[in-house]
């Protein structure tokens, strides 16, 4: 808030109050103009549909700069759109424009009926019938899987039970080590009776657990925010800006009950996942199995998912080719920052460009890839700004070889 | 406001529709500025009041009214605020301004309702569930009236907890403790015979479960209020300081927006670090577990209640649910076995 009520002068306060009255009459002709909140504008089509989730195929801005398609797998609790909430701030057009082919999981709004649905259905049943039909509609035998958040976490399951289906592992600030209680959402997680929270709901609603995101910042977000909204009225962008977060922040999908009560039992309070101990059906998810090259990204002011819950990964997974990315920011700020697309989805691409091998179902040899994937043992904590020399072409990898060799 | 979500539902909604008829109302409102001059003392309050009247004067002010109220829901905060500051800025201005005034300038009662509104604290909901369990049992015992006035004494006495007072505090939970024994109690002692034994239980529970959620409600608000007055005095003290050190304290002292940064920003890191204490954890937890299974077993006590009736109660639906994800799981498997073998068959 800028200016209003700030003096006693009755003179200036009149001031204020006019132009206070002049920005809420701006806005008011504003909100009359809008039809909708428009949001997720990006041209997709829906190429599978199974129960309640959805798989779309973005139509693709650029010639493709790799042959292995990329599914994005987002959180549970809140919407994909976030990842192209208004075409200036898209982080899924970017990733188009820069020549990705990409697909994007929208899980949908489950109802009471699906309030049996576990990890194991999300993970092996969903998750696997999407990356099959991707498999057999791109004619690749593999999918490189991007995981935003708790998509994360379950595309790292996946990627550790089906490592013969996953070409390459993008984690987006996603939660694996969940000792941590750096975040208070990992302390109150640890002593929540998630029993009686699912016993009592069978799906929570979205707005129970949006209470406790509020909670983490209940002066900022509930009331400062809307303070500072009456400052920007009066410019229609700034105003549909704040229109559409807030449609995202309350968007919140139910939880099916028993998904929830295993996420939170074995990871937040038992950390099954690091200790592999976590089951998922008849399987025990082993990090280990993860072979494949992995780019995990944290935000260093994550309030949400901290980086000491993220950073592990690279330590637990038996990938030789690992990368960590430390993104300057916050946990939403990775996607609509303009830091995230001026500089995250250019580095994320450039990271999968040089790990890009199409395989052709229909040929009996690879063809041949653009960049060759780095196979020499990678830093575990190499950060963005040693992410440029990790990346090396075929030949600079032949040399290193070599020399390793003669050494 | 019941939830978050509920409320940001209805301030879109209340958005559009106000704003659009405020141009309609800007003569009119200001023609009761005109004749308020009083109001000029509280800007905040005088505009909001202003904008009030002014739509209660036309022809649909009552929903318009309840609009403009919805939608200044969470400025309010700033409103109680605003007369803290009101009071205390000459105080500043005048060099007078010490830690030890804070009780002169923070009113208990306005830092309760502030974080009532910022935590959606409603006592009056758990007095009408104990209404509720009053009426459940009333073929039993007459016990309602116990549990009301405690409610209710429990509520005049919050402003007392909110200063962090030891014997307020103890005082509510005796209530709450007199209120069970000496109604409730007496249920869960009374023989169970027949067919009304499982309600006479599930009763009980309820009442039990109730009983334990008021109480940890009532600590848990407590500690919620004692903060936010924790709060408030160390934006004094800050504030105090500077003044005591001669510093320039124009900002806060003449800009309410400079006061109100340092409020939020105060407030913020002193609810933070309580929030992250095993106190508040436990707390919280007790509250959230006790209300979920008052919630529980308050639906079992509705289906019991429509047992007799021809209607298909949430138990049975669940039931048919979890039928019909087996029965669905099964399918897929199946079709994911044919598919796997027709493949096989046509490659062969």
């Amino acid at each position: 808030m800028n200016t209003q009520f700030s003096t006693f002068d009755a003179k200036a306060m009149m001031k204020q109050l006019g132009e206070l009255n002049t920005k809420l009459i701006k806005g008011s002709e504003f909100l009359s103009e809008i039809d909708e909140i428009d949001v997720g504008t990006a041209p997709k089509t829906l190429v599978y549909e199974e129960d309640k989730l959805k798989l779309y195929h973005y139509k693709p801005e650029a010639d493709k700069a790799i042959g292995v398609p990329v599914l994005i797998v987002y959180a549970l609790v809140n919407r994909p759109y976030m990842l192209d909430i208004q075409p200036d701030r898209s982080f899924i057009r970017n990733l188009l424009k820069l020549g990705l082919d990409i697909y994007i999981i929208d899980w949908g709004y489950p109802a009471q009926a699906d309030r049996y649905l576990s990890m194991d259905d999300y993970i092996n049943g969903y998750l696997d019938n999407c990356v099959n039909v991707i498999r057999k509609k791109s004619k690749s035998d593999k999918v490189s899987l991007m995981g935003v958040c708790q998509g994360g976490t379950f595309s790292a399951i996946y990627a550790s039970l089906h490592p013969e289906k996953v070409q390459n592992l993008v984690t987006l600030v996603a939660p694996f080590d969940f000792s941590t209680n750096d975040g208070l959402l990992f302390s109150w997680s640890k002593t929540m009776d998630v029993d009686a929270l699912v016993d009592a709901y069978g799906v929570v609603p979205g707005h129970v657990l949006n209470e406790g995101f509020l909670m983490l910042m209940p002066f900022n977000l509930n009331i400062k925010k809307y303070v500072d909204m009456l400052d920007v009225m009066e410019d229609k962008e700034k105003l549909l800006n704040f229109l559409r977060m807030e449609k995202w922040i309350f968007d919140s999908p139910g939880q099916a009950g028993e998904c929830l009560r295993q996420f939170v039992k074995d990871c937040y309070q038992g950390n099954k996942l690091i200790k592999g101990k976590l089951k998922l059906g008849d399987k025990t998810v082993n990090l280990k199995n993860i072979s494949m090259p992995v780019l995990n990204i944290y935000a260093s002011a994550d309030h949400l998912v901290p980086p000491a819950a993220t950073k592990p990964l690279n330590d637990l997974v038996g990938s030789e080719d690992k990368t960590l990315y430390e993104f300057k920011g916050g946990h939403i700020g990775v996607f609509v920052g303009s830091r995230s697309q001026k500089e995250l989805a250019p580095a994320i691409t450039d990271w999968l460009i040089k790990r890009d091998v199409i395989v052709d179902k229909n040929k009996t040899e690879a063809a041949k890839p653009k960049a060759s994937v780095v196979t020499e043992p990678v830093a575990a904590t190499t950060t963005k700004a040693e992410l440029k020399p990790v990346l090396k072409t075929p030949a600079e990898q032949q040399n290193s070889k070599k020399q390793a060799k003669k050494k | 406001m019941e939830s978050t979500n509920e409320y940001f539902d209805a301030w879109v909604k209340s958005q559009t529709q106000a704003f659009t008829a405020l141009r309609e109302q800007g003569e009119r409102m200001m023609s009761f500025y005109k004749a308020a001059p009083t109001g000029m003392q509280n800007p905040f309050e005088a505009w909001r009041d202003a904008s009030l009247k002014a739509f209660s004067a036309s022809a649909d002010g009552n929903s318009l009214k309840d609009i403009m109220a919805k939608t200044f829901g969470s400025t309010d905060a700033m409103q109680q605020l605003y007369d803290t500051w009101e009071r205390m800025q000459s105080a500043m201005q005048s060099q007078s301004f010490d830690a030890d005034s804070y009780k002169n300038f923070a009113d208990p009662t306005k830092i309760k309702q502030l974080v009532d509104q910022l935590f959606n604290f409603d006592l009056s909901s758990i007095t009408q569930m104990q209404e509720q369990a009053a009426q459940f049992a009333a073929s039993f015992q007459q016990f309602s009236k116990p549990w009301a006035e405690a409610a209710t004494a429990n509520m005049n006495m919050m402003p007392q907890a909110a200063e962090g007072n030891p014997q307020a505090m103890l005082k509510m939970f005796e209530n709450m403790s007199h209120a069970f024994n000496s109604r409730a109690g007496q249920v869960f002692n009374a023989p169970k015979v027949g067919k009304d034994r499982e309600k006479t239980e599930l009763l009980s529970r309820f009442v039990e479960s109730l009983s334990t959620y008021a109480t940890c409600n009532i600590e848990y608000q407590q500690q919620m209020y004692k903060t936010g007055g924790e709060a408030m005095q160390e934006v004094m003290a800050q504030l105090a300081a500077k003044v005591q050190s001669g510093e320039k304290t124009d900002e806060e002292a003449q800009r309410f927006d400079a006061f109100f940064e340092l409020w939020i920003s105060v407030n913020e890191q002193t609810f933070n670090k309580f929030f992250q204490t095993e106190e508040f954890s436990r707390l919280r937890n007790a509250v959230t577990a006790s209300g979920f299974a008052t919630r529980k077993h308050y639906f079992a006590l509705m289906e019991i209640q429509l047992a007799d009736l021809p209607v298909v109660v949430r138990s049975e639906m669940d039931d048919l649910y979890k039928i019909v994800y087996d029965l669905r799981k099964q399918v897929k498997k199946l079709e994911s076995q044919l598919n796997a073998s027709q493949t096989k068959e046509s490659q062969a």
